[in-house]
């Protein structure tokens, strides 16, 4: 099983300040997370506090997680462990992160600083959520992950906006590339 | 006062070109009459120094560098600076030079530039304007007309690190290797990587892989490297190209 979660950059010359991307897969289960963090900091300071994010991720225990909630629940508790200091000036209160999990009965998506969800399938995109989801809201670091919105069917990428996203529809064309996604 | 104070631009256009043009087959200086010409009539002082009739001579091009000033009140300084590159190969670089210290946001500079310095396109834009908020833009632009020997050449005599950013911005992938690398060998602290990050998305380890054929000392392939550690399986493979190299 094979999923994506890709963070759509921000508009001007440098789009992906502060942005970490991160997946990993274990039999069934499989997690994936991008978003963005000091976004408004410094280049050097963004950059440090991405590559935390995602090396707090990579130890993430995928082998004792039993479905995608506990994927999606260690995720967060790695993240709300890291220490204020690490994640920029803001001390993480601009995190937006988006995590999607999957296991064999369907998927979990949830994120903080979201102003829009959707999947994409080939060049086909569709919105998850609309209005006032629980899902969309404004950055930061609760203590405990927001709501989660589940899905029967595993979706292989999903793709998110920020909150302060100016445009509130996306086409698929170049999505890939004006999400940082090069491979 | 100067041999053309008492001639009236308006009326007496041609004997106040031949006077010009006597002095400076004199090898007398041309410039205060010049001077004198341009406070009163500027449109006048563009016919003479860069209209059809123009002497096609390296001296005439420096001349009329002195007053380019005036002149940029008749002409539009694209029009203006192209013409005066054309007068004369070997003053060429010396118009764009003053072109772009000038104008440092000017677009017309890019194509100016790549037909002055061909394969070096962009390395005299650039220089000049180092401190000028158009600076990255003018890296972006010259990246997307693909000025790639400039600037790598601006990367490497600055350790800026807007153009290895810029070439990477616009698919550049080898050329934003070696950008990368000369950056660093410059200024082993400029955020270079942060930069390339920031244009190209989170995942840079395609474009650092791009900079190990560059790296030739010990010292830049350090500083790669503590750029780099966020990145664990590229940061294992520079520490072995780290060991070895031999100190430097």
């Amino acid at each position: 099983m094979d999923i994506r979660a890709h963070f759509h950059g921000a508009h001007g010359r440098l789009p992906f300040v502060g942005h970490f991307s991160f997946r990993q897969q274990f039999g069934d289960l499989a997690i994936a997370a991008a978003g963005t963090v000091a976004g408004r900091a410094d280049l050097t300071a963004a950059f440090r506090a991405a590559r935390e994010v995602e090396m707090v991720l990579s130890g993430l225990p995928a082998r004792t997680a039993s479905n995608r909630h506990d994927m999606l629940n260690m995720a967060w508790s790695l993240i709300s462990d890291i220490d204020a200091c690490d994640l920029g000036p803001r001390g993480g209160d601009d995190l937006c992160v988006l995590f999607a999990a999957a296991d064999t009965d369907g998927m979990g998506i949830a994120g903080m600083g979201l102003g829009g969800v959707w999947s994409l399938d080939g060049a086909q995109l569709q919105a998850l959520v609309t209005g006032d989801h629980p899902l969309l809201g404004g950055p930061g670091r609760p203590r405990r992950l927001p709501g989660v919105l589940t899905l029967d069917e595993v979706v292989h990428t999903v793709v998110a906006v920020s909150h302060d996203h100016p445009v509130p529809t996306l086409s698929p064309v170049g999505l890939r590339a004006r999400c940082g996604v090069r491979a | 006062m100067t041999t053309v104070a008492d001639l009236d631009p308006k009326r007496d256009m041609e004997l106040i070109r031949s006077r010009v043009i006597h002095a400076f087959e004199s090898q007398d200086d041309i410039v205060p009459l010049l001077q004198d010409l341009a406070e009163r009539n500027p449109v006048a002082l563009a016919d003479l120094l860069v209209g059809a009739k123009a002497p096609e001579h390296a001296d005439w091009v420096m001349a009329t560098l002195e007053v380019v000033d005036h002149l940029e009140q008749a002409l539009a300084p694209n029009g203006l600076y192209g013409r005066l590159a054309a007068l004369h190969p070997d003053t060429a670089h010396a118009v764009l030079a003053t072109a772009a210290r000038r104008h440092p946001a000017g677009s017309w500079l890019i194509s100016m530039s790549r037909k002055i310095e061909g394969q070096h396109a962009g390395k005299t834009h650039l220089l000049a304007c180092l401190g000028h908020p158009a600076f990255a833009q003018n890296c972006w632009s010259h990246a997307q007309a693909g000025h790639l020997p400039g600037l790598i050449e601006v990367a490497a005599e600055t350790g800026r690190p807007e153009p290895a950013a810029a070439l990477a911005a616009h698919g550049h992938l080898d050329a934003t290797g070696l950008a990368i690398v000369e950056t660093l060998t410059h200024t082993p602290n400029s955020p270079v990587i942060p930069m390339v990050a920031a244009v190209w998305g989170p995942d840079v380890t395609a474009l650092l892989h791009r900079c190990l054929p560059h790296l030739r000392s010990r010292r830049v392939a350090l500083s790669l490297h503590g750029q780099s550690n966020g990145y664990p399986a590229f940061s294992s493979l520079l520490d072995t190209v780290i060991r070895a190299m031999v100190h430097a």
